[in-house]
Protein backbone atom coordinates (compact mmCIF):
# COMPACT_ATOMS: atom_id res chain seq x y z
CA UNK A 1 0.00 0.00 0.00
CA UNK A 2 1.39 3.26 -0.87
CA UNK A 3 1.87 5.89 2.15
CA UNK A 4 0.49 9.50 1.03
CA UNK A 5 1.47 12.93 1.43
CA UNK A 6 0.63 15.95 0.44
CA UNK A 7 2.67 16.15 -3.06
CA UNK A 8 2.20 12.88 -4.17
CA UNK A 9 -1.95 13.23 -3.65
CA UNK A 10 -1.18 16.69 -5.63
CA UNK A 11 0.53 14.77 -8.21
CA UNK A 12 -1.50 11.89 -7.94
CA UNK A 13 -4.99 14.16 -9.27
CA UNK A 14 -2.62 15.71 -12.14
CA UNK A 15 -1.20 11.88 -13.42
CA UNK A 16 -4.40 10.09 -13.01
CA UNK A 17 -4.78 7.88 -15.81
CA UNK A 18 -6.95 9.21 -18.76
CA UNK A 19 -10.62 7.82 -18.05
CA UNK A 20 -10.04 8.52 -13.84
CA UNK A 21 -8.67 12.21 -14.83
CA UNK A 22 -11.70 12.50 -16.67
CA UNK A 23 -13.86 11.58 -14.02
CA UNK A 24 -11.87 13.45 -11.65
CA UNK A 25 -11.86 16.40 -13.46
CA UNK A 26 -15.76 16.68 -13.20
CA UNK A 27 -15.84 16.10 -9.78
CA UNK A 28 -13.21 18.74 -9.01
CA UNK A 29 -15.65 21.06 -10.81
CA UNK A 30 -18.49 19.99 -8.68
CA UNK A 31 -15.60 20.85 -5.37
CA UNK A 32 -15.33 24.32 -7.25
CA UNK A 33 -18.02 25.95 -4.74
CA UNK A 34 -17.66 27.63 -1.84
CA UNK A 35 -16.85 24.94 0.02
CA UNK A 36 -14.11 23.99 -1.98
CA UNK A 37 -11.51 25.51 0.38
CA UNK A 38 -13.22 23.41 3.52
CA UNK A 39 -12.86 20.13 1.74
CA UNK A 40 -9.60 20.29 0.90
CA UNK A 41 -8.23 21.49 4.38
CA UNK A 42 -10.24 18.58 5.80
CA UNK A 43 -9.02 16.39 3.40
CA UNK A 44 -5.57 17.75 4.41
CA UNK A 45 -6.52 16.57 8.07
CA UNK A 46 -7.40 13.23 7.01
CA UNK A 47 -4.30 12.59 5.46
CA UNK A 48 -2.13 13.99 7.87
CA UNK A 49 -4.01 11.53 10.53
CA UNK A 50 -4.07 8.62 8.20
CA UNK A 51 -2.50 8.99 5.34
CA UNK A 52 -0.51 6.22 6.11
CA UNK A 53 -3.74 4.05 5.57
CA UNK A 54 -4.64 5.38 2.37
CA UNK A 55 -3.56 4.58 -1.00
CA UNK A 56 -3.52 7.72 -3.88
CA UNK A 57 -6.61 6.56 -5.22
CA UNK A 58 -8.55 7.02 -2.02
CA UNK A 59 -8.26 11.05 -1.82
CA UNK A 60 -10.66 11.67 -4.51
CA UNK A 61 -13.28 10.07 -3.10
CA UNK A 62 -12.89 10.82 0.32
CA UNK A 63 -12.56 14.85 -0.65
CA UNK A 64 -16.67 14.19 -2.42
CA UNK A 65 -17.21 12.47 0.59
CA UNK A 66 -16.12 15.28 2.97
CA UNK A 67 -17.69 17.50 0.84
CA UNK A 68 -21.04 15.71 1.31
CA UNK A 69 -21.11 15.88 4.70
CA UNK A 70 -20.11 19.91 4.60
CA UNK A 71 -23.22 19.97 2.15
CA UNK A 72 -25.48 18.06 5.04
CA UNK A 73 -24.29 20.10 7.51
CA UNK A 74 -25.07 23.59 5.59
CA UNK A 75 -28.56 21.92 5.07
CA UNK A 76 -29.01 20.99 8.81
CA UNK A 77 -28.14 24.50 9.48
CA UNK A 78 -30.50 26.08 7.52
CA UNK A 79 -33.57 24.91 10.21
CA UNK A 80 -34.24 27.40 12.26
CA UNK A 81 -33.87 26.62 15.99
CA UNK A 82 -32.96 28.25 19.15
CA UNK A 83 -30.68 28.02 22.30
CA UNK A 84 -33.09 26.28 24.16
CA UNK A 85 -33.42 23.75 21.88
CA UNK A 86 -31.70 20.05 23.32
CA UNK A 87 -30.39 17.71 21.08
CA UNK A 88 -32.35 14.42 20.89
CA UNK A 89 -31.04 12.74 23.83
CA UNK A 90 -30.31 13.47 27.48
CA UNK A 91 -27.96 12.66 30.07
CA UNK A 92 -29.24 10.48 32.79
CA UNK A 93 -27.17 10.34 36.26
CA UNK A 94 -27.17 7.49 38.08
CA UNK A 95 -29.68 6.81 40.83
CA UNK A 96 -31.59 9.40 39.22
CA UNK B 1 -41.54 -36.06 4.23
CA UNK B 2 -41.98 -31.88 4.75
CA UNK B 3 -42.77 -30.61 1.98
CA UNK B 4 -42.11 -27.47 -0.01
CA UNK B 5 -45.64 -26.30 0.88
CA UNK B 6 -44.98 -26.55 4.74
CA UNK B 7 -41.40 -24.75 4.15
CA UNK B 8 -43.26 -22.31 3.07
CA UNK B 9 -45.92 -21.88 5.76
CA UNK B 10 -46.49 -19.53 7.94
CA UNK B 11 -44.96 -19.23 11.50
CA UNK B 12 -48.25 -19.55 12.89
CA UNK B 13 -49.28 -22.06 10.89
CA UNK B 14 -46.14 -23.88 11.61
CA UNK B 15 -46.50 -23.88 15.16
CA UNK B 16 -49.90 -25.28 14.93
CA UNK B 17 -48.90 -28.36 13.46
CA UNK B 18 -46.05 -28.32 16.29
CA UNK B 19 -48.30 -27.82 18.67
CA UNK B 20 -50.24 -30.61 17.85
CA UNK B 21 -47.82 -32.94 16.80
CA UNK B 22 -49.02 -33.20 12.95
CA UNK B 23 -45.19 -32.24 12.83
CA UNK B 24 -41.98 -32.64 13.92
CA UNK B 25 -39.59 -29.92 15.06
CA UNK B 26 -36.33 -32.35 13.93
CA UNK B 27 -37.72 -33.40 10.52
CA UNK B 28 -38.62 -29.75 10.03
CA UNK B 29 -35.09 -28.55 11.00
CA UNK B 30 -33.42 -31.27 9.08
CA UNK B 31 -35.79 -29.87 5.80
CA UNK B 32 -34.98 -26.49 6.73
CA UNK B 33 -30.62 -27.22 7.21
CA UNK B 34 -31.03 -28.54 3.72
CA UNK B 35 -31.81 -26.24 2.25
CA UNK B 36 -29.61 -23.93 3.84
CA UNK B 37 -27.12 -25.91 2.73
CA UNK B 38 -27.91 -26.25 -0.57
CA UNK B 39 -29.57 -23.28 -1.62
CA UNK B 40 -27.93 -20.69 1.05
CA UNK B 41 -24.43 -20.46 -0.92
CA UNK B 42 -26.18 -19.85 -4.46
CA UNK B 43 -27.86 -16.48 -2.77
CA UNK B 44 -24.71 -15.98 -0.94
CA UNK B 45 -27.07 -15.55 2.45
CA UNK B 46 -25.44 -17.85 4.95
CA UNK B 47 -22.16 -17.08 7.19
CA UNK B 48 -22.41 -20.52 9.54
CA UNK B 49 -24.80 -23.07 9.82
CA UNK B 50 -25.27 -24.35 13.21
CA UNK B 51 -26.09 -27.72 12.66
CA UNK B 52 -25.45 -29.32 15.74
CA UNK B 53 -26.73 -26.58 17.99
CA UNK B 54 -29.84 -26.51 15.64
CA UNK B 55 -30.71 -30.14 15.79
CA UNK B 56 -30.35 -29.97 19.95
CA UNK B 57 -32.86 -27.52 20.07
CA UNK B 58 -35.27 -29.49 17.89
CA UNK B 59 -34.77 -32.05 19.80
CA UNK B 60 -35.43 -30.46 23.12
CA UNK B 61 -38.29 -28.96 21.73
CA UNK B 62 -39.76 -31.95 20.41
CA UNK B 63 -39.36 -33.25 24.00
CA UNK B 64 -41.02 -30.67 25.32
CA UNK B 65 -43.52 -30.76 23.64
CA UNK B 66 -44.46 -33.89 24.05
CA UNK B 67 -43.95 -33.91 27.60
CA UNK B 68 -46.75 -31.38 27.52
CA UNK B 69 -44.53 -28.54 28.17
CA UNK B 70 -45.19 -26.23 25.08
CA UNK B 71 -43.73 -22.67 25.20
CA UNK B 72 -45.81 -20.73 22.77
CA UNK B 73 -45.93 -20.21 18.83
CA UNK B 74 -42.33 -20.25 18.43
CA UNK B 75 -41.35 -23.25 19.84
CA UNK B 76 -39.62 -26.29 17.55
CA UNK B 77 -39.89 -23.05 14.92
CA UNK B 78 -36.22 -22.98 13.08
CA UNK B 79 -35.10 -19.22 12.10
CA UNK B 80 -32.05 -17.48 10.66
CA UNK B 81 -29.90 -14.63 12.50
CA UNK B 82 -28.04 -11.57 11.14
CA UNK B 83 -24.61 -12.48 11.91
CA UNK B 84 -24.88 -9.18 13.34
CA UNK B 85 -25.69 -10.88 16.76
CA UNK B 86 -23.67 -12.42 19.55
CA UNK B 87 -24.04 -16.61 20.23
CA UNK B 88 -21.83 -17.95 22.54
CA UNK B 89 -19.26 -20.27 20.73
CA UNK B 90 -20.42 -19.24 17.39
CA UNK B 91 -18.14 -17.02 14.99
CA UNK B 92 -19.69 -13.50 14.79
CA UNK B 93 -17.90 -11.58 11.95
CA UNK B 94 -20.51 -8.57 11.16
CA UNK B 95 -20.35 -9.17 7.54
CA UNK B 96 -16.61 -8.18 7.61
CA UNK B 97 -13.35 -9.99 6.94
CA UNK B 98 -11.64 -8.29 10.28
CA UNK B 99 -14.26 -9.84 12.43
CA UNK B 100 -14.26 -13.01 10.73
CA UNK B 101 -12.62 -14.94 13.25
CA UNK B 102 -14.71 -13.28 16.38
CA UNK B 103 -16.54 -15.76 19.26
CA UNK B 104 -18.38 -13.99 21.45
CA UNK B 105 -18.62 -15.65 25.08
CA UNK B 106 -22.39 -14.92 25.24
CA UNK B 107 -25.63 -14.70 23.16
CA UNK B 108 -27.66 -11.28 22.25
CA UNK B 109 -30.09 -10.78 24.39
CA UNK B 110 -32.24 -11.39 21.00
CA UNK B 111 -30.51 -15.06 20.57
CA UNK B 112 -31.84 -16.13 24.48
CA UNK B 113 -35.10 -14.01 23.97
CA UNK B 114 -35.56 -16.29 21.16
CA UNK B 115 -34.19 -19.88 22.48
CA UNK B 116 -36.56 -18.96 26.10
CA UNK B 117 -39.34 -18.82 23.18
CA UNK B 118 -38.08 -22.35 22.01
CA UNK B 119 -37.49 -21.26 18.77
CA UNK B 120 -34.45 -23.24 17.18
CA UNK B 121 -31.19 -21.32 15.55
CA UNK B 122 -30.17 -22.91 12.03
CA UNK B 123 -27.58 -20.28 11.14
CA UNK B 124 -25.60 -17.03 11.04
CA UNK B 125 -27.32 -14.77 8.33
CA UNK B 126 -24.90 -12.86 5.52
CA UNK B 127 -25.05 -9.31 5.63
CA UNK B 128 -23.13 -6.32 4.34
CA UNK B 129 -20.11 -5.49 5.91
CA UNK B 130 -19.86 -3.45 9.51
CA UNK B 131 -23.91 -3.17 9.27
CA UNK B 132 -24.04 -0.97 5.93
CA UNK B 133 -23.05 2.46 7.92
CA UNK B 134 -20.23 3.60 5.73
CA UNK B 135 -21.16 4.43 2.75
CA UNK B 136 -21.21 0.56 0.74
CA UNK B 137 -21.96 1.69 -3.17
CA UNK B 138 -22.04 -2.42 -4.31
CA UNK B 139 -23.80 -5.04 -3.66
CA UNK B 140 -20.81 -6.99 -3.42
CA UNK B 141 -20.04 -5.11 0.02
CA UNK B 142 -19.47 -8.29 2.23
CA UNK B 143 -17.00 -10.97 2.20
CA UNK B 144 -19.45 -13.57 1.83
CA UNK B 145 -20.26 -12.10 -1.58
CA UNK B 146 -23.41 -10.34 -2.72
CA UNK B 147 -26.93 -11.23 -1.46
CA UNK B 148 -28.74 -12.38 -4.05
CA UNK B 149 -32.62 -12.19 -4.08
CA UNK B 150 -34.06 -15.55 -4.74
CA UNK B 151 -36.79 -13.56 -7.32
CA UNK B 152 -33.48 -13.22 -9.37
CA UNK B 153 -30.43 -14.22 -8.49
CA UNK B 154 -28.51 -11.39 -10.55
CA UNK B 155 -30.39 -8.91 -8.51
CA UNK B 156 -29.28 -7.59 -5.35
CA UNK B 157 -31.39 -8.82 -2.26
CA UNK B 158 -30.55 -5.66 -0.53
CA UNK B 159 -29.22 -4.42 2.80
CA UNK B 160 -27.65 -4.76 5.52
CA UNK B 161 -30.05 -7.71 6.12
CA UNK B 162 -29.38 -9.27 2.81
CA UNK B 163 -29.34 -12.49 4.21
CA UNK B 164 -31.82 -12.88 6.14
CA UNK B 165 -33.88 -11.43 3.80
CA UNK B 166 -32.66 -13.90 0.93
CA UNK B 167 -33.28 -16.77 3.12
CA UNK B 168 -36.96 -16.32 4.97
CA UNK B 169 -37.94 -15.57 0.89
CA UNK B 170 -36.66 -18.38 -0.23
CA UNK B 171 -37.76 -20.69 2.12
CA UNK B 172 -34.43 -21.63 3.77
CA UNK B 173 -35.87 -20.30 7.36
CA UNK B 174 -39.17 -20.07 8.57
CA UNK B 175 -38.27 -16.33 9.90
CA UNK B 176 -35.14 -14.45 10.56
CA UNK B 177 -34.15 -11.56 13.06
CA UNK B 178 -31.85 -8.25 11.49
CA UNK B 179 -31.46 -4.54 12.39
CA UNK B 180 -32.05 -1.51 11.20
CA UNK B 181 -30.16 1.84 11.50
CA UNK B 182 -31.12 3.21 8.25
CA UNK B 183 -33.46 1.04 6.11
CA UNK B 184 -32.00 -1.93 6.97
CA UNK B 185 -34.61 -4.50 7.62
CA UNK B 186 -37.41 -2.48 5.21
CA UNK B 187 -35.01 -2.18 2.28
CA UNK B 188 -34.38 -5.82 1.88
CA UNK B 189 -37.41 -7.42 2.48
CA UNK B 190 -39.06 -4.96 0.06
CA UNK B 191 -36.56 -6.33 -2.32
CA UNK B 192 -37.12 -10.30 -1.32
CA UNK B 193 -40.79 -10.05 -1.11
CA UNK B 194 -41.24 -9.96 2.59
CA UNK B 195 -43.01 -8.76 5.30
CA UNK B 196 -40.13 -6.99 7.31
CA UNK B 197 -40.67 -4.96 10.49
CA UNK B 198 -39.03 -2.25 12.00
CA UNK B 199 -40.34 -1.86 15.63
CA UNK B 200 -40.25 1.82 17.41
CA UNK B 201 -36.83 2.44 18.78
CA UNK B 202 -36.20 1.20 22.42
CA UNK B 203 -39.06 -1.99 21.59
CA UNK B 204 -36.42 -4.52 21.29
CA UNK B 205 -32.95 -4.68 23.27
CA UNK B 206 -29.78 -4.13 20.96
CA UNK B 207 -27.28 -5.87 23.49
CA UNK B 208 -24.84 -8.65 21.96
CA UNK B 209 -25.60 -6.71 18.36
CA UNK B 210 -23.13 -4.71 16.74
CA UNK B 211 -23.21 -1.07 17.10
CA UNK B 212 -23.65 0.67 14.09
CA UNK B 213 -25.34 3.76 15.62
CA UNK B 214 -26.16 4.22 19.60
CA UNK B 215 -29.06 6.75 18.32
CA UNK B 216 -30.69 5.11 15.85
CA UNK B 217 -30.04 0.99 15.72
CA UNK B 218 -33.29 -1.12 16.19
CA UNK B 219 -33.81 -4.94 15.96
CA UNK B 220 -36.62 -6.81 14.24
CA UNK B 221 -38.40 -9.60 12.47
CA UNK B 222 -38.60 -10.31 8.80
CA UNK B 223 -41.07 -13.10 7.80
CA UNK B 224 -43.36 -13.99 5.33
CA UNK B 225 -46.07 -12.12 6.81
CA UNK B 226 -47.42 -9.37 9.02
CA UNK B 227 -49.04 -11.83 11.23
CA UNK B 228 -45.95 -13.64 12.09
CA UNK B 229 -44.26 -10.29 12.50
CA UNK B 230 -46.13 -9.61 15.44
CA UNK B 231 -45.42 -13.41 16.39
CA UNK B 232 -41.66 -13.33 16.50
CA UNK B 233 -41.67 -9.15 17.79
CA UNK B 234 -43.96 -10.36 20.53
CA UNK B 235 -40.94 -12.97 21.62
CA UNK B 236 -38.28 -10.62 21.10
CA UNK B 237 -39.57 -7.15 22.47
CA UNK B 238 -38.98 -6.14 26.43
CA UNK B 239 -36.85 -4.10 28.54
CA UNK B 240 -33.24 -5.25 28.76
CA UNK B 241 -30.96 -3.94 31.92
CA UNK B 242 -28.54 -4.65 29.18
CA UNK B 243 -29.42 -1.79 26.79
CA UNK B 244 -30.44 1.49 28.81
CA UNK B 245 -32.52 2.43 25.86
CA UNK B 246 -35.34 -0.14 25.90
CA UNK B 247 -38.94 0.81 27.27
CA UNK B 248 -40.61 -0.88 30.02
CA UNK B 249 -43.56 -0.94 27.66
CA UNK B 250 -45.11 -4.56 27.19
CA UNK B 251 -45.83 -5.71 23.34
CA UNK B 252 -48.03 -8.81 23.91
CA UNK B 253 -48.95 -10.21 20.43
CA UNK B 254 -51.34 -13.69 20.32
CA UNK B 255 -53.22 -12.57 17.44
CA UNK B 256 -55.19 -9.74 16.16
CA UNK B 257 -58.51 -8.73 17.56
CA UNK B 258 -61.62 -8.57 15.26
CA UNK B 259 -61.77 -4.77 14.31
CA UNK B 260 -64.47 -2.98 13.61
CA UNK B 261 -63.82 0.22 12.55
CA UNK B 262 -62.12 1.15 9.37
CA UNK B 263 -58.23 1.94 9.72
CA UNK B 264 -57.42 5.91 8.77
CA UNK B 265 -54.16 6.26 6.64
CA UNK B 266 -52.61 8.80 5.30
CA UNK B 267 -50.92 8.66 1.02
CA UNK B 268 -47.75 10.98 1.76
CA UNK B 269 -47.38 13.33 -0.93
CA UNK B 270 -44.00 12.96 -2.77
CA UNK B 271 -43.74 9.17 -1.62
CA UNK B 272 -44.63 7.70 -4.99
CA UNK B 273 -45.01 9.76 -7.82
CA UNK B 274 -41.28 9.70 -9.15
CA UNK B 275 -40.78 6.12 -8.34
CA UNK B 276 -40.12 3.48 -11.32
CA UNK B 277 -43.73 3.33 -13.67
CA UNK B 278 -44.14 -0.26 -11.53
CA UNK B 279 -43.35 0.41 -8.37
CA UNK B 280 -45.83 3.46 -9.02
CA UNK B 281 -48.59 1.26 -10.45
CA UNK B 282 -48.08 -1.25 -7.63
CA UNK B 283 -48.78 1.66 -4.96
CA UNK B 284 -51.79 3.23 -6.68
CA UNK B 285 -53.57 -0.69 -7.13
CA UNK B 286 -52.60 -1.15 -3.22
CA UNK B 287 -53.94 1.95 -2.28
CA UNK B 288 -57.28 0.89 -4.25
CA UNK B 289 -57.06 -2.44 -2.11
CA UNK B 290 -56.66 -0.29 1.46
CA UNK B 291 -59.47 2.15 0.62
CA UNK B 292 -61.99 -1.02 1.07
CA UNK B 293 -61.26 -1.09 4.28
CA UNK B 294 -60.08 2.20 5.08
CA UNK B 295 -60.10 5.98 4.86
CA UNK B 296 -57.41 6.96 2.72
CA UNK B 297 -56.79 10.74 3.11
CA UNK B 298 -54.63 11.41 -0.33
CA UNK B 299 -51.08 14.39 -0.58
CA UNK B 300 -50.45 14.18 2.92
CA UNK B 301 -48.00 16.94 3.74
CA UNK B 302 -44.76 15.58 5.18
CA UNK B 303 -43.36 17.71 7.70
CA UNK B 304 -40.13 19.57 5.65
CA UNK B 305 -37.52 19.09 7.32
CA UNK B 306 -33.69 17.52 5.66
CA UNK B 307 -34.22 13.81 7.20
CA UNK B 308 -31.62 12.25 4.92
CA UNK B 309 -28.84 14.61 5.70
CA UNK B 310 -29.41 13.78 9.58
CA UNK B 311 -29.65 10.66 9.34
CA UNK B 312 -26.36 10.77 7.71
CA UNK B 313 -24.50 13.22 9.91
CA UNK B 314 -25.59 11.17 12.61
CA UNK B 315 -24.92 7.37 11.05
CA UNK B 316 -21.18 8.54 9.83
CA UNK B 317 -20.47 10.50 13.12
CA UNK B 318 -21.84 7.48 15.38
CA UNK B 319 -20.58 4.67 12.88
CA UNK B 320 -17.37 6.32 12.52
CA UNK B 321 -16.90 6.52 16.49
CA UNK B 322 -18.31 2.68 17.21
CA UNK B 323 -15.64 1.11 14.58
CA UNK B 324 -12.40 3.64 15.71
CA UNK B 325 -10.42 0.81 16.09
CA UNK B 326 -10.54 -0.24 12.30
CA UNK B 327 -10.06 4.02 11.65
CA UNK B 328 -7.30 3.79 13.67
CA UNK B 329 -5.27 0.99 13.08
CA UNK B 330 -5.87 1.15 9.35
CA UNK B 331 -7.84 -2.12 9.14
CA UNK B 332 -10.58 -0.44 6.99
CA UNK B 333 -8.11 -1.38 4.36
CA UNK B 334 -9.79 -4.74 5.16
CA UNK B 335 -12.97 -4.09 4.19
CA UNK B 336 -14.57 -5.80 0.60
CA UNK B 337 -16.11 -2.67 -0.48
CA UNK B 338 -13.88 0.65 -1.67
CA UNK B 339 -16.31 3.12 -0.52
CA UNK B 340 -16.54 0.99 3.10
CA UNK B 341 -12.65 0.98 3.43
CA UNK B 342 -12.67 5.12 3.35
CA UNK B 343 -15.83 5.84 4.62
CA UNK B 344 -14.87 6.16 8.32
CA UNK B 345 -12.32 8.43 7.44
CA UNK B 346 -14.87 11.13 5.74
CA UNK B 347 -16.50 10.71 9.03
CA UNK B 348 -13.94 11.33 11.59
CA UNK B 349 -14.03 14.82 9.42
CA UNK B 350 -17.52 15.49 11.36
CA UNK B 351 -17.56 18.33 13.69
CA UNK B 352 -19.02 17.72 17.07
CA UNK B 353 -21.27 20.83 16.71
CA UNK B 354 -21.98 19.86 13.16
CA UNK B 355 -23.42 16.69 15.08
CA UNK B 356 -24.80 18.15 17.87
CA UNK B 357 -26.96 20.59 15.42
CA UNK B 358 -28.07 16.82 13.61
CA UNK B 359 -28.92 15.76 16.86
CA UNK B 360 -31.02 19.39 17.76
CA UNK B 361 -32.67 19.72 14.36
CA UNK B 362 -33.89 15.51 14.73
CA UNK B 363 -35.70 16.61 17.65
CA UNK B 364 -37.99 19.11 15.99
CA UNK B 365 -38.00 16.58 13.21
CA UNK B 366 -39.19 13.87 15.95
CA UNK B 367 -41.65 16.25 17.27
CA UNK B 368 -43.38 17.41 13.87
CA UNK B 369 -43.94 14.11 12.49
CA UNK B 370 -45.50 12.79 15.84
CA UNK B 371 -47.53 15.37 15.36
CA UNK B 372 -48.81 14.52 11.99
CA UNK B 373 -48.57 10.47 12.86
CA UNK B 374 -50.88 10.96 15.77
CA UNK B 375 -53.65 12.11 13.45
CA UNK B 376 -53.24 8.64 11.25
CA UNK B 377 -52.91 4.59 11.97
CA UNK B 378 -50.37 4.66 9.38
CA UNK B 379 -48.73 7.01 6.28
CA UNK B 380 -48.08 4.89 3.49
CA UNK B 381 -45.82 5.07 0.37
CA UNK B 382 -43.43 2.42 -1.38
CA UNK B 383 -40.97 1.16 0.50
CA UNK B 384 -38.72 1.89 -1.91
CA UNK B 385 -39.17 4.09 -4.76
CA UNK B 386 -37.10 1.21 -7.01
CA UNK B 387 -36.54 -2.44 -7.47
CA UNK B 388 -32.99 -3.47 -6.39
CA UNK B 389 -30.04 -3.46 -8.59
CA UNK B 390 -27.95 -6.02 -10.18
CA UNK B 391 -25.32 -6.86 -8.42
CA UNK B 392 -22.68 -5.83 -10.39
CA UNK B 393 -24.02 -2.49 -10.71
CA UNK B 394 -23.33 0.46 -8.44
CA UNK B 395 -26.02 2.13 -6.49
CA UNK B 396 -24.77 5.44 -7.60
CA UNK B 397 -26.30 5.26 -10.95
CA UNK B 398 -29.77 6.15 -11.24
CA UNK B 399 -32.38 3.35 -11.52
CA UNK B 400 -34.20 3.28 -14.54
CA UNK B 401 -37.45 5.39 -14.51
CA UNK B 402 -36.81 6.68 -11.02
CA UNK B 403 -35.55 9.81 -9.39
CA UNK B 404 -31.80 9.57 -8.61
CA UNK B 405 -30.84 7.79 -5.36
CA UNK B 406 -34.26 6.52 -5.16
CA UNK B 407 -33.44 2.90 -4.17
CA UNK B 408 -30.29 3.90 -2.40
CA UNK B 409 -29.88 1.85 1.09
CA UNK B 410 -28.69 5.47 2.19
CA UNK B 411 -31.44 7.87 1.75
CA UNK B 412 -30.42 10.50 -0.48
CA UNK B 413 -32.33 14.06 -0.97
CA UNK B 414 -34.86 12.78 -3.58
CA UNK B 415 -35.56 9.60 -2.03
CA UNK B 416 -39.24 9.17 -0.31
CA UNK B 417 -39.17 10.56 2.55
CA UNK B 418 -40.62 7.68 4.74
CA UNK B 419 -38.25 5.12 5.61
CA UNK B 420 -35.35 7.88 6.49
CA UNK B 421 -37.80 10.11 8.70
CA UNK B 422 -39.18 6.70 10.25
CA UNK B 423 -35.57 6.11 11.32
CA UNK B 424 -34.93 9.85 12.30
CA UNK B 425 -37.84 9.60 14.50
CA UNK B 426 -37.35 6.40 15.72
CA UNK B 427 -40.57 5.20 14.94
CA UNK B 428 -42.14 2.28 13.92
CA UNK B 429 -42.94 0.62 10.45
CA UNK B 430 -43.77 -2.59 8.01
CA UNK B 431 -43.20 -3.53 5.05
CA UNK B 432 -45.27 -5.95 2.83
CA UNK B 433 -45.40 -7.35 -0.94
CA UNK B 434 -47.14 -5.52 -3.18
CA UNK B 435 -46.52 -6.77 -6.55
CA UNK B 436 -43.78 -7.08 -8.76
CA UNK B 437 -41.32 -4.05 -11.10
CA UNK B 438 -38.77 -4.57 -13.32
CA UNK B 439 -36.76 -7.63 -13.69
CA UNK B 440 -39.18 -9.36 -11.45
CA UNK B 441 -38.52 -8.35 -8.38
CA UNK B 442 -41.17 -7.49 -5.60
CA UNK B 443 -42.08 -3.91 -4.61
CA UNK B 444 -43.37 -3.29 -1.33
CA UNK B 445 -45.71 -1.29 0.51
CA UNK B 446 -44.71 0.87 3.74
CA UNK B 447 -46.71 1.43 6.77
CA UNK B 448 -44.97 4.16 9.00
CA UNK B 449 -46.83 4.55 12.29
CA UNK B 450 -46.48 6.78 15.63
CA UNK B 451 -44.11 5.46 18.25
CA UNK B 452 -45.06 2.01 20.00
CA UNK B 453 -48.09 1.38 17.50
CA UNK B 454 -46.53 -1.82 16.12
CA UNK B 455 -49.86 -3.49 16.78
CA UNK B 456 -52.04 -1.12 14.69
CA UNK B 457 -49.09 -1.31 11.67
CA UNK B 458 -49.49 -4.87 11.76
CA UNK B 459 -53.33 -5.23 11.64
CA UNK B 460 -53.42 -2.62 8.84
CA UNK B 461 -50.69 -4.70 6.55
CA UNK B 462 -52.32 -7.61 7.83
CA UNK B 463 -55.77 -6.64 6.08
CA UNK B 464 -53.97 -6.00 2.90
CA UNK B 465 -52.50 -9.43 3.12
CA UNK B 466 -55.81 -11.10 3.33
CA UNK B 467 -57.15 -9.14 0.40
CA UNK B 468 -53.94 -9.62 -1.53
CA UNK B 469 -51.85 -12.74 -1.78
CA UNK B 470 -48.43 -11.28 -3.05
CA UNK B 471 -47.30 -12.58 0.10
CA UNK B 472 -48.53 -16.15 -0.72
CA UNK B 473 -45.96 -16.76 -3.96
CA UNK B 474 -43.20 -18.22 -4.24
CA UNK B 475 -39.58 -17.21 -6.07
CA UNK B 476 -37.90 -19.66 -8.78
CA UNK B 477 -37.07 -23.19 -7.21
CA UNK B 478 -33.53 -22.97 -6.59
CA UNK B 479 -32.47 -26.91 -6.55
Amino acid sequence: MAKRNRRRFLQSIAAAPLGVACAESAQAQEISSPLAGQVDELAELVNLRYGKYLTDGDMPEIKRGIERMLRNAETIGKVKITNANEPDFMFHPFGD
Amino acid sequence: MVTEDVLFSSVRSLGESIRTRKLSPVELTEAYLKRLEIIGPKLNAVVTITRDLALAQAKAAEREIASGKYRGPLHGIPYGAKDAFATKGIPTTWGTAPYRNQVFDYDATIITKLADAGAVLLGKLAMVELVGGLGYNTADASFTGPGRTPWNPDYFSGGSSSGPAAATAAGLVAFSVGGETGGSIVQPSSHCGLAGMRPTYGRVSRHGAATLCWTLDKVGPLCRSADDCGLVLSAIAGYDRLDQATSRRKFIYTGLPSRNKRFKLGVVKGSYERAQPEVRANFEKSVEVLSKFADVTHDIEFPDFPYGQILSTILYSEGTAAFRELVETGRMREMQNHADRIGGYIGTTISAVDYLQAQRVRKLARQALDELLSKYDALLGPTTTAVSRRVDEPFNRPAAGASRGAASATPQPQAAPLVPAGNVAGVPAITVPNGFGQNNIPTGLHFLGAAWTEQTLIAAADAFQRATDWHQRRPPKLM
